[in-house]
């Protein structure tokens, strides 16, 4: 009973210190920030685990012993993962779903595409996700133009050695 | 084994199932959408599976045990397959292909030379050709409207949880 409480526990406190933080001050890289925080919680943790069974005291269930600790552990990182996944939608914000949230703020009364374009301001969308992956380092910027980034470009082999994997086409 | 370490090793052997599975099913059946379901369920029936298959544990030593490591197991495994999901998925994403592109060019590309290569212009009116086919939007007498489907319903709470968490409404407005 212990891993699933302790993972639950460690989720919900991070996502309470991640709520917390995001509206005192919302950082400059989101995602990169977000999952810091996720590790640091989980880092913590693991070490008050440690301190409490070299001490020798028991308190709220710890110290759990190395395996069913790593089980704890594992619920809460895929959980975590699962909800840094689930938070990328809401940071970089999918076109489809701010049409439809600007038209469903539009009412009855519906939009013309020109006024659709101006009220979600993609005129600078392309712009915008440029950005944002240069930000991320998926890109890195040279005095001619932009290269792939040594993040992006793990992510673009992880993904294409999947294609191949799956019996996919390479074109993307 | 032990039978906590066997525990563990459950959901990350289903993990291990779901990916097979999607490959096999998409050499297949060549759909996305189906690959992940074809996972999704792959991978539960392998923890299922596995999960009969371990040695009884100890019910009167700790009751309700059994249930919490198979609750535990059922979350460890759900979140790795949406990350694998979420993976698999980003071939399509623009990112990507982007990233592709830049690294197919071979040398340094400008702003100005990826939009021209992705038709910049046209991903916004693409987009809303792709809501219209899908029942989502309709055009009448040149204007747009939102027909209300379950995707306005995961518009609306996506902007509530953003404006909750962020204080945005949209990236490309920044603030408010």
């Amino acid at each position: 009973m212990s891993v699933l409480l302790w993972g639950l526990a460690l989720l919900l406190g991070a996502l309470l210190l991640h709520v917390l933080r995001w509206r005192a001050r919302l950082p400059q890289n989101q995602l990169a920030s977000l999952l810091k925080l996720f590790i640091a919680v989980l880092l913590c943790w693991l070490a008050a685990n440690a301190i409490l069974g070299l001490a020798g005291i028991s308190a709220l269930g710890l110290p759990l012993a190395p395996v069913p600790c790593l089980h704890a552990a594992l619920l809460y990182f895929s959980a975590a993962l699962a909800y840094v996944v689930l938070f990328t939608t809401i940071d970089a914000d999918s076109p489809s779903i701010l049409i439809l949230r600007t038209l469903d703020a539009a009412g009855p009364e519906g939009l013309t595409d020109e006024e659709l374009l101006r009220r979600t301001g993609m005129e600078r969308f392309f712009a915008s996700r440029l950005e944002r992956m240069e930000a991320d380092g998926m890109t890195v910027r040279t005095s001619q133009g932009l290269v792939p980034g040594g993040k992006g470009g793990l992510l673009l082999r992880l993904v294409l050695l999947w294609r191949a994997i799956m019996g996919a086409p390479r074109e993307l | 084994m032990d039978r906590e370490l066997l525990l563990l090793c459950l959901p990350l052997a289903s993990f291990v199932a779901a990916t097979a599975s999607q490959a096999l099913f998409y050499r297949l059946k060549p759909s996305l959408s189906l690959s992940y379901l074809a996972a999704l369920f792959g991978g539960l029936a392998c923890l299922a599976a596995l999960t009969a298959l371990l040695p009884p544990a100890d019910v009167a030593a700790a009751p309700g045990e059994d249930i919490a490591y198979t609750l535990a197991n059922l979350g460890i495994y759900l979140g790795l397959w949406l990350c694998f999901v979420a993976v698999v998925g980003l071939s399509i994403s623009l990112r990507i292909r982007i990233m592709a592109f830049l690294k197919d060019s071979g040398r340094p590309r400008t702003e100005a030379d990826i939009e021209a290569a992705f038709q910049s212009e046209l991903l916004v009116s693409q987009r809303i050709d792709r809501l219209i086919a899908g029942g989502h939007l309709r055009r009448e007498n040149g204007r747009l409207y939102s027909c209300g489907t379950w995707l306005t319903k995961v518009a609306r709470f996506n902007a509530l949880v953003k404006r909750f968490l962020t204080g945005q409404v949209s990236e490309f407005h920044g603030g408010g």
